[in-house]
């Protein structure tokens, strides 16, 4: 039997190659596995940022957000040393510094909650067209570029 | 950590976005005393956002303030909203989700709890205490 967890990211647009965010996304499953267990399946869904989108210390940032949930109560030792792996992995990949990596690794719940928080903001009436919507651009990206991404404004998510 | 995701139905000019960018930067750590090097930001629009509201800010906060600092967080940062983007209060929504901060990694390091960032490794240069902190506006920029 397998199981899922989302992966959240949000990557600065065009500064990583698809073809980078592949393998980011392989070693991420491998080492999830490695932790967790092999029945563990990494669903990713990555949202680009356009220049002047995203800010830290009121300046423009280069820093990607993400979220990689593990399982409820999982101890702090091993989430800790899970989140120094990926960390690295994503550093060792992107070449990005300490500061330009921004990594949560929440319990499932909570992960499970911020994904709620974020579809209660949407018009109830246009909840199910928009998730509608947002799967065609990620299925689209899917296979046409190997990774689920989309632009973080659904008006030019294509 | 904090992240603060600020959704509009329409995309906002670059001067307003860093005009919140930094009003957010101000508020956070003039009510928090947290750092301000990893308080981000970011915008996104064309989300069809409950119909009456003209801005929605999502708000990801280290768990551990006392509630009545995250109620002023939350009442602070919807007014400057409200002010900056010259709408009506209650066209502005803000949601806030705690995250215990030991499930963060920032700079390289496991964040510090709230109020013990002078005692950990983390980099960023922890803000003067509230009374003591100067925002931007203030300070004449």
């Amino acid at each position: 039997m397998t199981d899922t967890v989302r992966v959240n990211g949000f990557l600065q647009e065009g500064a990583q190659p698809d073809r980078l965010v592949r393998e980011i996304e392989s070693s991420i499953q491998s080492t999830y596995r490695r932790f967790f267990g092999k029945h563990w399946r990494l669903r990713y869904t990555w949202f680009s940022l356009p220049p002047g989108q995203s800010f830290v210390a009121g300046e423009p940032s280069r820093t990607s957000t993400v979220q990689v949930a593990v399982p409820d109560g999982t101890d702090d030792e091993v989430r800790h040393a899970f989140m120094r792996e990926v960390c690295d992995i994503w550093m060792a990949r992107t070449g990005c510094s300490e500061n330009e990596i921004v990594l949560s690794v929440p319990d499932s719940s909570y992960a499970k909650r911020f994904m709620a928080s974020n579809i209660d903001r949407i018009d109830p009436r246009r909840r199910a067209v928009t998730a509608l919507r947002m799967a065609r651009h990620l299925l689209w990206s899917r296979l046409r570029r190997g990774i689920a991404v989309m632009s973080i404004n659904l008006s030019r998510a294509g | 950590m904090p992240l603060y995701t600020i959704s509009t139905p329409a995309p906002l000019t670059a001067q307003t976005r860093e005009r919140l960018a930094r009003a957010v930067v101000d508020i956070h750590c003039g009510l928090t005393a947290a750092p301000p090097t990893f308080v981000n930001v970011m915008f996104s629009h064309g989300l069809p956002i409950r119909r009456h509201l003209q801005a929605h800010m999502l708000a990801n906060v280290r768990k551990g303030r006392s509630a009545s600092t995250n109620s002023e967080l939350r009442e602070q940062m919807a007014q400057s909203l409200s002010e900056i983007l010259a709408i009506e209060s209650a066209a502005v929504e803000v949601a806030m989700l705690e995250v215990p901060a030991r499930w963060v990694m920032e700079g390289g390091v496991v964040l510090p709890e709230p109020g013990e960032e002078a005692d950990s490794k983390w980099g960023g240069e922890v803000a003067p205490h509230p009374d003591q902190y100067q925002p931007a506006a203030a300070a004449g920029e």
